[in-house]
């Protein structure tokens, strides 16, 4: 009756008077004598809400321990959330315990209406992290990545120990400078090749102190350049180290700038080239020498060509002019002697010029067949050969040469020719020409006599020294070794000799 | 055989002169021997008698190394005016260079009819006077 009369009244009303009665129990009767309760039945209602509700009650408080202690937790509101609607739920149970003796039942109705909210808001909040949390990393996942990243930790304090060794071994050092805070950061290297202690404060020095004065000036515009217009540089300087030790250093740099095209850092590297750069200097020095003397001896061979000469053909000029018969048989016979001097100095210097000529001029290689040039040679010999029973045995396994021709003629004369010089009398005379490649793939020609033979012991390499003779011959000049030499020499070749007194002689021509 | 009139030395030295004029006289192929001693003096005396053919040479026995005017620049200059005169005259080069750079060069100027390594020699002188009836 009460209740269709309560139906009756509005909706405003209706809310009204349930806030205003909120504990007011007088409706209903208390739970235990609303129906009929068996004792067993009504307690095991009771103790079982209690059961939940102390359940509900222990939960949030272990959660809210957990998440004060574990700040790192994810989704840290939704804990807060649970927190609330399980200790809510608990107290909807702790309340239907109580209205077996309170029929609180508005108080109720209240209660399991915030709860309802509360369930609801933690549902739709569950439903919006469920995909988020899909993507939490299992723990297995997050071991995964600890050993990978313990192996990647592992490799990267490998390679920079590799590069930190490359840079001891190899002198090289990193450095940066950062425009903004000004602050320098240099690798162990840099330290170094500057042999500063690792614990030196790096930001104090003034790198004015560090270089060679006439040097302070050139960095400075560099760094300018590199600051206003991004200009890198690669220089080498002459340092002064910590300990006072002069160094030669090459530095290099470029400029890092941020977005707005502003310059926030310079750096680059050290490098320590001391040892290169004192042998490059000490090679141009003796470069520098080289080419002087060089110049010195071609203005030495123009005065020789020209000047000289000149002199030497006008005494052979004069000499032709004097008419011997009307000279005293004393002086003609003096007179007789200059003219040998004269004819012998005339020589001597053609001899010379030759030999100068091969330094200074660069001839074209040709193909060339041996066994036609050597054809020529015994064509050339023929009297002297024949006068001496000598023969040239060939044995070519190649054939072709690549050389001058002019050259390789001349070398194959002077060979020759010292072959039928230094025979040996009482031995016909056996020249052997030979040719092969070597182990390197090079052509090689030999030229084997059994003539006298040279004391390489005594003579060495001198025998292809100018003017050195080794046999007391009137027809010995001195020259055609040297000559061959030059010959060889001026296109990449070797010449090698070895040789047994007595037995004979092998010229070694590698091309 | 037929001496020819006038043979011209453009040398600067005097002991080369001295010589010469003794090989030519020897030789017996000049008529007369005139000496300059460098290519600007020569080079003077030619121009000067560009058309008076009884004192141009038939002959010049050229030196290369020489003061003011050396052979080269004699040459460059005497080849400029070759066609004015009024003779055809025959140019040797008598040097004491054996460089071959030299001859080369010497090789390639046409005018030049060739180049003689001093000492020069009666024998020179005598091929000389051949070549110049044979040309």
């Amino acid at each position: 009756m009460h209740a269709a009369a309560n139906a009756k009244a509005s909706l405003g009303s209706q809310i009204t008077e349930f806030f205003t009665n909120i504990l007011n129990t007088d409706a209903w009767p208390p739970r235990w004598h609303c129906g009929t309760w068996s004792d067993f039945h009504g307690w095991l209602y009771i103790v079982s809400d209690l059961g939940i509700w102390a359940s509900y009650f222990a939960i949030p408080l272990l959660l809210l321990t957990l998440v004060r202690k574990r700040k790192d937790l994810p989704f840290h509101k939704i804990f807060l959330l649970f927190v609330s609607f399980i200790l809510l739920c608990g107290i909807t149970h702790l309340m239907d315990a109580i209205i077996f003796w309170w029929p609180a039942y508005r108080l109720s109705a209240l209660l399991r209406f915030i709860t309802a909210v509360v369930s609801g808001f933690t549902v739709y909040a569950l439903y919006r992290i469920i995909p988020m949390a899909f993507n939490l990393r299992t723990i297995s996942d997050l071991e995964d990545e600890m050993q990978k990243r313990r192996v990647v930790e592992y490799k990267l304090a490998a390679s920079e120990f590799l590069l930190s060794e490359a840079g001891r071994i190899g002198c090289v050092g990193g450095w940066e400078f950062d425009l903004v805070s000004k602050q320098r950061t240099w690798s162990k290297a840099v330290y170094d090749i500057f042999e500063l202690p690792y614990d030196y404060d790096i930001n104090t020095l003034n790198f004015e102190n560090y270089v060679q004065p006439e040097y302070v000036e050139k960095i400075n515009k560099v760094l300018h350049d590199a600051i206003e217009h991004g200009t890198r540089w690669d220089h080498e300087v002459l340092g002064i180290t910590y300990k006072k030790n002069l160094k030669w250093v090459r530095v290099t740099g470029e400029t890092l700038f941020d977005e707005n095209g502003k310059a926030i850092k310079l750096r680059g590297i050290y490098m320590d080239i001391d040892k290169y750069k004192l042998t490059e200097l000490a090679l141009n020095q003796s470069l520098d020498i080289t080419t002087q003397n060089n110049q010195q001896l071609k203005n030495f061979a123009h005065i020789l060509s020209h000047n000289i000469r000149n002199h030497a053909s006008n005494m052979a000029l004069i000499s032709s002019l004097v008419d011997i018969d009307n000279l005293d048989e004393v002086n003609a016979e003096y007179f007789d002697k200059m003219r040998t001097v004269c004819t012998a100095l005339n020589t001597t210097l053609e001899d010379l010029s030759q030999a100068i000529k091969i330094k200074n001029s660069i001839i074209d290689s040709e193909e060339i067949d041996l066994n036609d040039m050597v054809q020529k040679i015994e064509e050339v010999f023929e009297s002297d050969m024949d006068q001496h029973k000598a023969q040239i045995k060939k044995d070519f396994q190649v054939v072709h040469v690549t050389f001058p021709r002019i050259y390789l003629e001349s070398i194959l004369l002077n060979l020759v020719s010292n072959a039928i010089k230094y025979r040996k009398y009482d031995t016909p005379l056996i020249v052997e020409l030979k040719t092969f490649k070597n182990a390197e793939g090079r052509t090689v020609l030999t030229c084997n006599d059994n003539g006298m033979g040279i004391d390489l012991n005594l003579h060495g390499q001198k025998i292809f020294g100018l003017y050195k003779t080794f046999h007391d011959r009137k027809d010995a000049h001195g020259v055609g070794l040297f000559l061959i030499k030059s010959q060889v020499e001026s296109q990449n070749g070797q010449i090698d000799v070895e040789s047994t007194p007595g037995e004979g002689t092998t010229f070694k021509i590698t091309f | 055989m037929k001496k020819i009139s006038i043979a011209c030395v453009v040398d600067d030295d005097e002991i080369y002169t001295f010589s010469v004029k003794r090989i030519i006289a020897k030789a017996d192929i000049a008529e007369k021997t005139i000496f300059f001693h460098n290519g600007k003096a020569a080079l003077d005396y030619l121009v000067a008698n560009m058309r008076n053919e009884d004192e141009l040479p038939d002959l010049i026995l050229l030196d290369l190394n020489m003061p003011v005017l050396d052979g080269w620049q004699f040459l460059d200059e005497f080849a400029r005016l070759a066609p004015a005169f009024s003779k055809k005259i025959t140019t040797y080069i008598v040097s004491s260079s054996i460089d071959e750079d030299d001859y080369e060069r010497a090789k390639h100027i046409e005018l030049v009819s060739d180049f003689i390594v001093k000492p020069l020699t009666v024998h020179n002188l005598h091929d000389i006077l051949t070549n110049i009836h044979t040309a």
